[in-house]
This record gives C-alpha cells, sequence and structure tokens, in this order.
C-alpha cells in the first residue's frame, strides 16, 4: 500500500513518500521515513513488503559505503542503480525481496537523474516514476504537468497537487509525506508547509 | 574422421550404474524453484499456542508503561490463564510475547543471552535499538519458514525510554506507542483516546490496566490477569498483577 513518486527538475531530483507503517487493518505510525539517503548525493525511497523494506536498503547502503571506502570513490547515480538491479536481479529466485524502489541522485557532470526499479528487478531510467496505487491518481498529473525545467518551487507544488488527489480520491489515509530533494549540495529534507 | 562435436556415449559404456537408471527422471523433471513466500508449506495447520493476546507499550514523560493479558489459547480452548507475557531479558529491557509462545520465550531467551554477551564484550549496557535489531535480523532470516510473534522491546538506555516493536515477518519499527495481539483494535481504542505525553505515573499505569481490560473485555481470546510494568532510567519494575474480573466489577462500579 505504499505510495512513492519522484521526478527529475532543472537542477535537482525530487522524491516523495508517504509515512504509513501499516499491517493488515492497522497503521502502527504515521510518521515512517520511507526514503534512505545512500550517500551524499543520493536517495532511495522504498515500498513493499515491510521488513524486506528495512534489510534489503541497509544491505544496499553498507556495501555502497564500503566499496566507497575500499575504492576512494563513491559509485555515480548509474552505477548504483546498476548494482542495486544486479542485486535484485541474483536474488529473484533465490531469497526473493519484495521491494519497489526509485533512486534520485545527482552527479557531477550528469545533473539530476532519476531510476525507476521494481522488486522483479527491472530497471528504467524515467524524467518522473511512481510506485503503488497512488501512482493511478498521480501519473496522469505528471504526464500532464511535468516539464523538464521545473523549478524548485514549481516541482513541489506540483507534488502538492499528487498528495492532495491522492488524499482526496484514494481509499486509503495518506496524512503525511516525506519530501526530499537532491542536487549539487546534496541531499536535504523538505519541510512540508501546512 | 570422428570429430569432438559428434560424440556420443555408447549406451551401456558406463555400465549400468545407478547414475544411469536415473536420467530420464532428471530429465524430465520439471525445474524446481522455491516459492520464497511459502518456504514452509502446511505451517498453518500445525497447533499454535498464545495465538490470541493483547500486549501494549507506551512512552511518556515518566518513560516506558508495559501491559499485558495473560491467556494462553489453543483455538477456542483456554489453554492457560496465568501465563507471564513479559518477558524479562534483563533489568532495563523487557520483551512482550504475543503470537506463538515458544517462539517468543526462546528468542527472547537468546536476545538476553546476545545483550549479556554485548556487556562483557562492551563494557557497557546494549541499546534498545541495538537489541531490537539482534531480534529482527534473527527473524528476518527466518521468514517464510513459519516462526509467529509479535513482540515490542522496551526499555532505557543512554537515549532515554525507547520501544521497539519486532515481528516474524522481520519487521522493526520505532515509535512511542504500540498494542499488538489478536486484541489490540479494543486497547488502541481506549489507549489513543486516552494518551497524552504529559501523563502522570499513576494516570498511565491506569490508562495501560483500563486499555489491557477493554480488550479482555471484547477479545475471546484475551483474558486472565491484566499485568503492568513501569521502566524509568533506574530499569523495570512490576506494578501490578490484577484478575480482569476484579477490574470488571471495579469498573462497573465507577460507571454506575
Amino acid at each position: 500500500m505504499d505510495f512513492l513518486i519522484g521526478f527529475t527538475g532543472k537542477d535537482y531530483a525530487i522524491i516523495a513518500a508517504d509515512a504509513n507503517a501499516a499491517r493488515s487493518i492497522m497503521v502502527y505510525s504515521q510518521q515512517l521515513d520511507k526514503i534512505r539517503e545512500l550517500d551524499s548525493h543520493k536517495l532511495l525511497a522504498v515500498g513493499g513488503d515491510a521488513a524486506d523494506c528495512i534489510q534489503e536498503p541497509e544491505y544496499i547502503q553498507k556495501n555502497m559505503t564500503l566499496y566507497a571506502m575500499r575504492n576512494g570513490v563513491q559509485l555515480t547515480t548509474h552505477a548504483a542503480a546498476n548494482y542495486i538491479r544486479g542485486e535484485k536481479s541474483y536474488n529473484l529466485r533465490r531469497a526473493m525481496s519484495q521491494v519497489d524502489m526509485l533512486l534520485v541522485g545527482y552527479d557531477e557532470g550528469v545533473g539530476p537523474s532519476l531510476y525507476f526499479l521494481d522488486y522483479l528487478a527491472s530497471m528504467q531510467k524515467l524524467d518522473y516514476a511512481s510506485h503503488g496505487y497512488g501512482g493511478f491518481f498521480c501519473n496522469s498529473l505528471l504526464d500532464t504537468h511535468w516539464r523538464a525545467d521545473l523549478t524548485e518551487e514549481q516541482g513541489l507544488e506540483l507534488l502538492e497537487r499528487c498528495f492532495k488527489e491522492v488524499q482526496t480520491r484514494f481509499m486509503i489515509s495518506m496524512p503525511n509525506f516525506t519530501i526530499k530533494v537532491v542536487d549539487k549540495n546534496g541531499v536535504r529534507t523538505v519541510e512540508r508547509k501546512s | 574422421m570422428a570429430s569432438a562435436l559428434d560424440y556420443t556415449l555408447p549406451v551401456g559404456a558406463h555400465g549400468t550404474g545407478a547414475a544411469d537408471r536415473l536420467a530420464p527422471q532428471l530429465l524430465d523433471a520439471a525445474p524446481m524453484l522455491p516459492d520464497p513466500s511459502e518456504r514452509c508449506p502446511g505451517v498453518e495447520k500445525h497447533v499454535r499456542m498464545l495465538h490470541g493476546t493483547t500486549t501494549l507499550a507506551f512512552k511518556y514523560q515518566g518513560g516506558v508503561v508495559v501491559a499485558v493479558d495473560s491467556r494462553a489459547s489453543a483455538g477456542a480452548y483456554i489453554a492457560s490463564q496465568t501465563v507471564k507475557k513479559v518477558i524479562e531479558i534483563n533489568p532495563f529491557l523487557l520483551g512482550t510475547m504475543a503470537g506463538g509462545a515458544a517462539d517468543c520465550s526462546y528468542w527472547e531467551r537468546y536476545l538476553g543471552m546476545r545483550c549479556r554477551m554485548f556487556e562483557l564484550d562492551q563494557k557497557k549496557r546494549i541499546s534498545v535499538a541495538a537489541a531490537s535489531k539482534i531480534l529482527s535480523n534473527i527473524t528476518h532470516s527466518y521468514k517464510g519458514y513459519g516462526l509467529s510473534m509479535g513482540t515490542m522491546i522496551c526499555g532505557w538506555d543512554e537515549s532515554g525510554p525507547q520501544i521497539y516493536y519486532v515481528d516474524s515477518d522481520g519487521d522493526r519499527l520505532h515509535h512511542h506507542l504500540f498494542s499488538v495481539g489478536s486484541g489490540s483494535t479494543f486497547a488502541y481504542g481506549v489507549l489513543d483516546t486516552g494518551y497524552r505525553y504529559d501523563l502522570t505515573k499513576d494516570e498511565a499505569l491506569a490508562l495501560a490496566q483500563r486499555s489491557i481490560f477493554a480488550a479482555t473485555y471484547r477479545d475471546a481470546y484475551s483474558g486472565g490477569t491484566v499485568r503492568v510494568y513501569h521502566i524509568d532510567q533506574k530499569g523495570w519494575q512490576r506494578m501490578s498483577e490484577t484478575d480482569s474480573m476484579e477490574l470488571y466489577f471495579k469498573f462497573r462500579q465507577e460507571k454506575a
């Protein structure tokens, strides 16, 4: 039931996720952060099996940190996406983890980028993407309003429109969302003005 | 001229060993791929004690309150009314028990051992975060093998009072208020409406007891004794153990 959404903008990429921690019919928490900071310039939003959403990104993050320590360089966003897709593909018929992901990052000379990964280990570089039922309500909004040169202010406004649509039309209550942005200065959390 | 490419092994060249007789079966068999979501088929048919339960824990201004019922059921049968569902891991850590009694008591006993090992190794008490992570790593590694537990690891460490929810799916959540078990929805009802962070100690203990009682009243699988624990910087303390029938008459009188 998780909802992830993200897109690239003029010189930044942005992702958001709902903050619900739910099990069967009950919500345990509405302050869960589903967007992990992989390194200074990469964000990974996860949704799917709650337990796998803790274990898998943690495994990926620790291995990327290890790679950076051993080699003295960080993975680019493209490399990270391929690494994650490789891990998911390798584990697909062994110990599959049911985790959908959105990866965004900012690289010097490349700019912002967004990668869509699903639990069946497919990977796609996209301008905008979503995971979960929320996508049914928001993909059309993104198709209509997304442009490559969206400023951060415009981007946040577009996100808020998506949240509003989800909150009016989707059966499941999603009162809170986490928003994170990555640009040349690194990753940061954006507080929603209410 | 014979080429390596059209080389075929003459039948019987190996003799008539067991390997030759197996070959057609091996060739016919469809590849067996494990279904990761069902590693232990039929596990739901086993008798499971303590499937119905109500447990709760919450943080407030004065520390942590933990409260549980004491009924163990196996289907419609009440197997016991005197179960200890709070597991005393060490003087600063409590674990609660819901789901399979054996799974919870075994793995939380093991967790107690790991926490003691940490203390001897690092010469300091383990944080609640680390302790709960040990348990969730275990449950995640056994995911799909039929473990059944929903537990709250509660305690007081260097960062103050802490509660983590850990279950047999391998999930681990950090929050200030949890209730677990078949009666948890009923307990949440009373708990959520009565909860404030600035509750006094007496109010907090009363609210915990009232919430578990409300669950024992509505949930057939919860009952027996309502046990309440309190945790502060000096560790945990057992505050009360009251029969739910006694509570029923007490609350009824208060209402009248």
